[in-house]
């Protein structure tokens, strides 16, 4: 999964939805593509369509 | 008749419900795969963070949301904060009446002045609330605790705000009272007015986002996932997005003019709480914190926000445009372990919340009061960004709501 820095605002919306706690939220979302399993939850919860499936 | 609300955020979903018991045939549609926009709840590790607010109503049951929650037969106990607020100054905490005491004889008149000033709700011209004080008195701390109150409640200086707003404001604090926190937190609102809409027969679309709105042969043709004709328009998707949407219909200037509102930006920051920091339910303002402009406990209230025994503690800070948004997350964090100097035994941050931009804290500075009505008959705005003078946050929005159906019943 791909976070858009220009589109993200850091709102946090994303992070408790992530099955994986593979999100952490500071000013902007980071994915640890260790733990992502592209399930695609964050991004449809992203009010702000900042991340994308890679 | 036949509405078409966009979004489902509060805005969206009081014009709703409202417009459903009026006997409009309603449909809702929301991009997201939730209700509540900014104002719903966000389960994490057993505390009810939220999407956005900091689960207070400004003035609990008795402004216009708890009024109109209550007309709708929307089901939401809001309990009143007690006391209403808190200042720490010096590392005490002191009730606003108690505020004159702190000052030297001198400026003790002038500040019981202007208490009283604020009281009477005098109105003034276009000055800021900053410098309306600068001409009462000259006094640091005054500012400091006038930018704390601005910032929590508005994510503004007081130099960024109408004097004019902020008398209203206090005028309607002290006719109607503080804030409260509702049963369920935001999220037991948003729950309550979903259940409005069901039983008054509205759908309400998720996930579908509309992506445009034109006119043909004297209805709205909005096209989300499919196309469809309605009679009138609501949009709660803020006034910028709003005139993208109708791009087609809207005169150019009115784009032009709602592109250059600069929206209002913040940092909440939510925090796990072994035992009560705060031990009120009210708001503890923080005039001399480097950022934190106020925090509150509403675990106090709504004990059912965090884990039992546990509490859910928030801070609030303006976020400047321009400014490095790590470094002022850093300051605020710094503030909390300074304004409790055992934060580190008790508390845990859950997370660091920034809005700004697209998801904003207010899309529309407090005092800018653009009308729900826009050129094209039969399309309005709700919403954050419409809010009538004297009335902030979520009851600013319901007083726009009312706004908004006097204008459609006087039409439809
Ligand atoms: C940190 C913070 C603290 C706050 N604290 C408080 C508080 O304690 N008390 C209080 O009263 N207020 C508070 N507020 C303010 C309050 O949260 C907001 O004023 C309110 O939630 C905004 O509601 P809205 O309906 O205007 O917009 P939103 O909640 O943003 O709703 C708009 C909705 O429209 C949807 N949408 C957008 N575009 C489309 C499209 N094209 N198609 C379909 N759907 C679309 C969005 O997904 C969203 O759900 C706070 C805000 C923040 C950020
Ligand atoms: S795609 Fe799924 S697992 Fe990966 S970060 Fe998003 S929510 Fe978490
Ligand atoms: S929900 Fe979207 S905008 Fe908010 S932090 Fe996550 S990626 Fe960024």
């Amino acid at each position: 999964m791909l976070v858009h820095e220009e589109q993200c605002v850091g709102c946090g919306a994303c992070m408790p939805f992530c099955p994986k706690e593979a999100i952490s939220v500071y000013g902007i979302a980071e994915i640890d593509p260790e733990r992502c399993v592209n399930c695609g939850l964050c991004a449809a919860y992203c009010p702000n369509d900042a991340i994308e499936g890679d | 008749m036949r509405a078409c609300i966009v979004g489902a955020g509060l805005g969206g979903l009081l014009a709703a419900a409202n417009l459903a018991r009026e006997g409009f045939k309603v449909e809702v549609f929301e991009k997201l795969p939730y209700p509540g926009g900014r104002f719903t709840n966000l389960p994490y590790r057993g505390y009810q963070l939220s999407t956005g607010a900091l689960h207070m109503i400004p003035h609990a049951e008795r402004g216009p949301l708890g009024k109109m929650l209550r007309q709708l037969g929307a089901g939401v106990e809001i309990i009143p904060s007690q006391p209403q607020a808190k200042f720490r100054i010096s590392g005490r905490d002191y009730e606003y009446e108690e505020l004159p005491s702190l000052f030297p004889l001198r400026d003790k008149l002038k500040v019981a002045k202007i208490i009283a000033m604020l009281k009477l709700g005098r109105a003034t011209g276009e000055e800021s609330y900053r410098s309306w004080l600068e001409k009462q008195i000259r006094n640091e701390l005054v500012f400091k605790i006038a930018d704390s109150f601005t910032g929590w409640s508005l994510s503004l200086k007081a130099s960024e705000v109408p004097a004019k707003e902020v008398i209203a404001q206090t005028k309607n604090i002290n006719k109607l009272g503080g804030p409260g926190i509702p049963a369920g937190g935001c999220g037991g609102v948003t729950k309550a007015l979903v259940d409005v809409l069901q039983s008054e027969g509205a759908e309400l679309h998720l996930k579908q986002r509309v992506k445009a709105i034109k006119q043909k042969g004297g209805a709205f043709e909005v096209l989300a996932e499919e196309k469809r004709s309605y009679d009138i328009v609501v949009s709660n998707a803020g006034p910028k997005v709003t005139a993208e949407l109708a791009r087609t219909i809207l005169p150019e200037e009115y784009a032009r003019a709602v592109s250059r509102i600069k929206g209002a930006a913040g940092i909440k920051i939510s925090v796990a709480c072994k035992k009560p920091m705060l031990g009120h339910s009210g708001v503890l303002f923080t005039p001399e914190a480097e950022r934190i402009n106020g925090i509150n406990e509403v675990t106090n209230a709504v004990p059912e926000l965090a884990p039992p025994g546990e509490h859910l503690l928030m801070s609030h800070q303006r976020l400047a445009e321009g400014a490095d948004v790590k470094r002022e997350i850093e300051l605020g964090l710094r503030d909390l372990r300074e304004l409790f100097p055992d934060f580190k035994k008790y508390c845990r941050v859950l997370a660091v919340q920034v809005y700004r931009n697209s998801w904003p804290v207010n899309r529309a500075p407090s005092g800018t009061h653009l009308s729900p009505a826009t050129p094209v008959k039969g399309l309005y705005i709700v919403g954050d960004a419409v809010k009538p003078e004297g009335w902030m946050e979520t009851d600013g929005i319901a007083a726009g709501v009312e706004e908004a159906l006097r204008h459609i019943k006087a039409s439809y």
